[in-house]
């Protein structure tokens, strides 16, 4: 197969499957050790991957984007299916390495990983009605990091790696009911939280 | 929880249907107006968090990862995690891991991880220094850190390099660096707290105090026979008392930074070990 490198996932982003029909020449390829499928592969989940290891407060996020995807070159010519049960393996190992990140980081100094950044001060324009809403979104990110770290691996795997609710529940080892219920109550505490500040406003 | 409230949570779970959830996680407008109001935030979430992929980094990683996948199909002959007993797949590690630095060391890849070592946190290829960093390649571990905390210290980021140093005490080839050096690291992370907050006019005096620091740490690390455990614990927590110290304006903070031989703060006088050789001339050279 003659196959051009930068044709592949050049997009990266949110995709669900931005290597489309091109993947399983792209998997096969990788398997035999071909630079320009492994380019492809890290250009079109890498974003994505670190995205979700910095939300959820990995204290070098692009450490262990390196190390997943180092796994997962050793470990992908066990690997068989489509793009989307590749993109969930992909998350499963890369969630299993936070998880030993966290632990290790129980034994090393705490490092404060926030979801999002606070919004900065308004630079001109309409500063009192972005003022306003500077101080709602704030709010709300604080809401967000004061869900519990369940409800958050869910809403950051739903939300920046894209993955269904199935795919959610098998990266965290829980069930869809019980993934559904932690999603729920995630979205449940961000509404209360914009009922809270539009009453107060 | 009154009756009155749990039925208004009721009625609210009603009202949030599984197929308006799946709406606005995917990103599209719901019926729900008060999940709507959601929906910026999480687009924010989703912008905020993904970022771009750089040429750069692609070419880096691509051929290492292309290498670790041909190296662990002539290593491994059945998958690793099917079904093999876990002290099978330990006693893998290690052979995959010899296998991969030999492939490096054979393959001419080594100019990748050259390409990759010294790069400093915040330069793309910083992950993939620290995945080589955990295969064996590169110079790695607490040296390596305390170069880069040096970087750092180099660019004016002095509270970022004093807790970047206190990432590299938290390091230890078996994860488990020790109560002293936590101690030690907490210590550190206080200092660059104060750092922070600290004002202008005793700026110097602190900046003296974390070289001085650095230095220490930097020679101690690139010794035969480095301090360790709780000497090593009690000599960053004396650098991280001084600097505190000097931040919040005690001692001689906002003076001339007390003339020292290495000796910080709280530290008795001659624990300077013999065997750690003089760190490098003031103006520390910016990588090693």
């Amino acid at each position: 197969m003659t196959a051009n490198p930068n044709r592949y996932g050049a997009e990266g982003g949110q995709t669900r499957s931005p290597l489309g029909e091109s993947f399983h020449d792209v998997l096969a390829a990788a398997k035999t050790g071909a630079e320009w499928a492994w380019a492809a592969l890290y250009r079109s989940l890498a974003g994505q991957l670190t995205g979700y290891l910095r939300s959820r407060g990995a204290a070098d996020p692009e450490d262990l984007t390196s190390e997943a995807f180092l796994n997962i070159a050793r470990k992908i010519h066990s690997f068989e299916g489509d793009e989307n049960s590749f993109r969930s393996w992909v998350f499963v190992i890369a969630h299993r390495r936070l998880i030993d990140d966290r632990r290790a980081a129980s034994r090393r100094p705490a490092q404060i990983g926030r979801l999002i950044d606070p919004k900065p001060e308004p630079v001109g324009g309409n500063v009192e009605a972005e003022a306003v809403e500077r101080l709602v979104t704030n709010e709300l990110l604080e809401a967000f990091e004061n869900l519990t770290e369940g409800q958050r691996d869910v809403l950051g795997l739903r939300i920046i790696a894209a993955l269904s609710l199935e795919e959610t529940a098998d990266v965290i080892g829980k069930s869809v009911g019980a993934t559904k219920a932690l999603q729920r109550r995630a979205l449940e505490s961000l509404r209360e939280k914009i009922d809270s500040e539009s009453v107060t406003q | 929880m009154s009756a009155f409230d749990d039925y208004e949570y009721e009625m609210a779970n009603k009202r949030l249907s599984d197929r308006d959830i799946e709406r606005l996680l995917s990103g599209r407008a719901t019926a729900n107006l008060e999940l709507n109001a959601l929906a910026p935030l999480l687009q924010m979430l989703r912008e905020q968090s993904i970022g771009g992929v750089s040429e750069g980094e692609v070419a880096a990683f691509a051929p290492v990862a292309a290498q670790a996948a041909r190296s662990a199909i002539s290593t491994v002959s059945k998958p690793v995690h099917e079904a093999a007993p876990a002290s099978r797949v330990r006693f893998l590690r290690p052979r995959l891991a010899t296998a991969l630095t030999l492939v490096f060391l054979l393959s001419g890849l080594t100019g990748v991880a050259f390409a990759a070592d010294g790069a400093a946190p915040g330069d793309a290829l910083y992950g993939l220094d620290r995945a080589l960093e955990r295969i064996g390649i590169g110079n790695g571990a607490a040296a390596e850190r305390i170069a880069e905390a040096q970087a750092l210290f180099q660019e004016g980021l002095v509270s970022e390099a004093i807790a970047h140093a206190a990432g590299a005490i938290g390091e230890s080839d078996d994860g488990n660096p020790g109560e002293a050096a936590s101690d030690a690291a907490d210590a550190l992370l206080g200092a660059a707290d104060a750092v922070t907050s600290t004002d202008e006019g005793k700026a110097d005096a602190v900046r003296a105090s974390v070289a001085e620091m650095l230095t220490w740490m930097a020679a101690n690390a690139s010794s035969e026979e480095p301090l360790t455990g709780s000497e090593f614990g009690e000599m960053v927590a004396g650098f991280a008392k001084g600097i505190s110290g000097r931040a919040n304006g005690e001692g001689n903070a906002g003076d001339q930074p007390e003339e020292t031989n290495g000796q910080p703060e709280g530290v008795p006088r001659g624990g300077r070990p013999d065997n750690v050789p003089p760190g490098p001339p003031a103006g520390f050279p910016p990588r090693p």
